[in-house]
């Protein structure tokens, strides 16, 4: 067998191995894992609002209309300038105003709020935002507080038409410091 | 002259093996090649969190089962033989409404699947099934031809989990934001995409094709799922399917 003879097999066997690497290449996409939905919800963030857990948090019921955020949570020594919005996950138990007559009943009512935050954000449709999720294990009622904000818009113009109606109507609001980032 | 003959019929061989190896070879990747069509199902809302809302979602369990198992079947009729067909189903949410309904949902939608004799897949997270998505199948055998998307969405997120685990909102989703983890080369050039879903032809189609690189079919407005068997249609005065968002839109 010649040099040529060599060359045309070593050719012919090149070109099947090529050909059946193909697959081999083309399968191996990178591992993809679906990054949080806003930096502000990493695992790190929701350790260090469990962290040093406060006796109880001071919880008040903000009710709206459209969106299905419950209220807004802080530590007992934080100013509620400085409390969080957040959803309720009712899993371990319902939030208190499933034991009234209707959702709204108990609008602008404190609560001594017992729980943690759960490892993973919530997505709220109409406004197009992360919120922290509070897991909700025992509550005592308190005084009745003053409205402290409505919902921030979102300004990303992608959540849904109906949105735009509640937009107007929260148009007004916007002195505190906000949990929630836009999502996009 | 033997010596020169021989080195003529060595020659030949080795031409012939070479044929042979790259016509096999070829062949095995024909045969090896089939398309897939991917259906895909969100979850439903729990009755207890929309019992009382002017606008309850989802008071029939299976709006984003039945509506695929129409799809499936309209599948079968046209896919080729060797064309794989997958049904992805949101698992938790179907587990939670199962509790609500005291009957086993699980197990009703594995008996659909089985009737249908589609692959079921079941999922919990997101990047469970871009991960399918991607990788699932070798993608250069088993491009997605087909994708349909039955489940809560606005015209920026797929909700799958959604009024299930918290009232009103979603905790499992595919906003558009990630929709650049969806490899390109999963989808065959000229696969047919859908989004069933509220909204999706006023944000998302663009930006799924600018990720994926292949169009998409979404509503401009809601549609709706409460037909049964049939297809969701658009409810929504004056909507319409596209697969580009019209530019007074965007």
């Amino acid at each position: 067998m010649n040099f040529s003879q060599w060359l045309q097999i070593e050719f012919a066997l090149t070109l099947t191995f090529v050909l059946c690497g193909c697959a081999v290449t083309n399968s191996s996409v990178s591992q993809s894992t679906v990054s949080p939905g806003n930096k502000v919800f990493t695992p790190e963030r929701v350790a260090q609002l469990n962290a040093n857990p406060p006796p109880y948090w001071d919880a008040q019921r903000e009710f709206h209309p459209v969106h299905s955020t419950w209220g807004f949570i802080k530590r007992p020594d934080q100013e509620w300038s400085e409390a969080l919005l957040v959803m309720l996950n009712e899993d371990t138990l319902p939030a208190p105003h499933r034991k009234l007559p209707r959702r709204d009943s108990d609008h602008l009512q404190r609560y001594r709020f017992y729980g943690y935050f759960d490892s993973e954000p919530a997505y709220e449709p109409f406004l197009n935002k992360l919120f922290d999720v509070f897991v909700l294990t025992g509550y005592e009622k308190s005084e009745v507080g003053e409205q402290l904000r409505l919902v921030e818009k979102s300004d990303a113009g992608i959540t849904s038409s109906f949105t735009r109606q509640t937009r107007m109507r929260d148009r007004s609001t916007s002195r505190h410091r906000y949990s929630v980032e836009d999502i996009e | 002259m033997v010596s020169q003959c021989n080195s003529y019929t060595t020659k030949f061989q080795a031409f012939a093996l070479s044929t042979t190896l790259i016509l096999v070879t070829l062949g095995q990747k024909q045969l090896a090649h089939a398309d897939e069509f991917l259906v895909i199902s969100g979850g439903p809302a729990l009755n207890r969190f929309e019992a009382d809302k002017q606008t309850r979602h989802d008071r029939f369990w299976g709006n984003f089962i039945q509506t695929a198992e129409t799809r499936l079947i309209e599948i079968l009729k046209k896919k080729k033989s060797t064309d794989v067909v997958t049904w992805m189903v949101f698992r938790t949410g179907y587990e939670r409404r199962s509790q609500e309904e005291s009957r086993n949902l699980i197990a009703e939608i594995e008996q659909r699947a089985a009737k249908l004799n589609v692959t079921l897949k079941w999922f919990r997270k997101t990047r469970e099934l871009i991960s399918y998505i991607n990788q699932g199948l070798d993608r250069s055998q088993h491009p997605i031809k087909q994708l349909d998307i039955f489940a809560h969405s606005n015209k920026a997120c797929v909700m799958f989990d959604y009024s299930n685990r918290v009232d009103g909102v979603s905790t499992v989703f595919l906003h558009t934001r990630d929709l650049p983890l969806i490899s390109s080369n999963a989808f065959r050039k000229d696969a047919y995409t859908t989004n069933w879903g509220c909204h999706a032809g006023e944000y998302w189609v663009d930006r799924w094709r600018q990720a994926t690189d292949t169009y998409m079919w979404g509503a401009i407005g809601k549609t709706n799922y409460s037909y049964g068997a049939m297809m969701p249609i658009i409810s929504t005065p004056g909507g319409r399917w596209v697969k580009f968002v019209p530019s007074g839109r965007r």
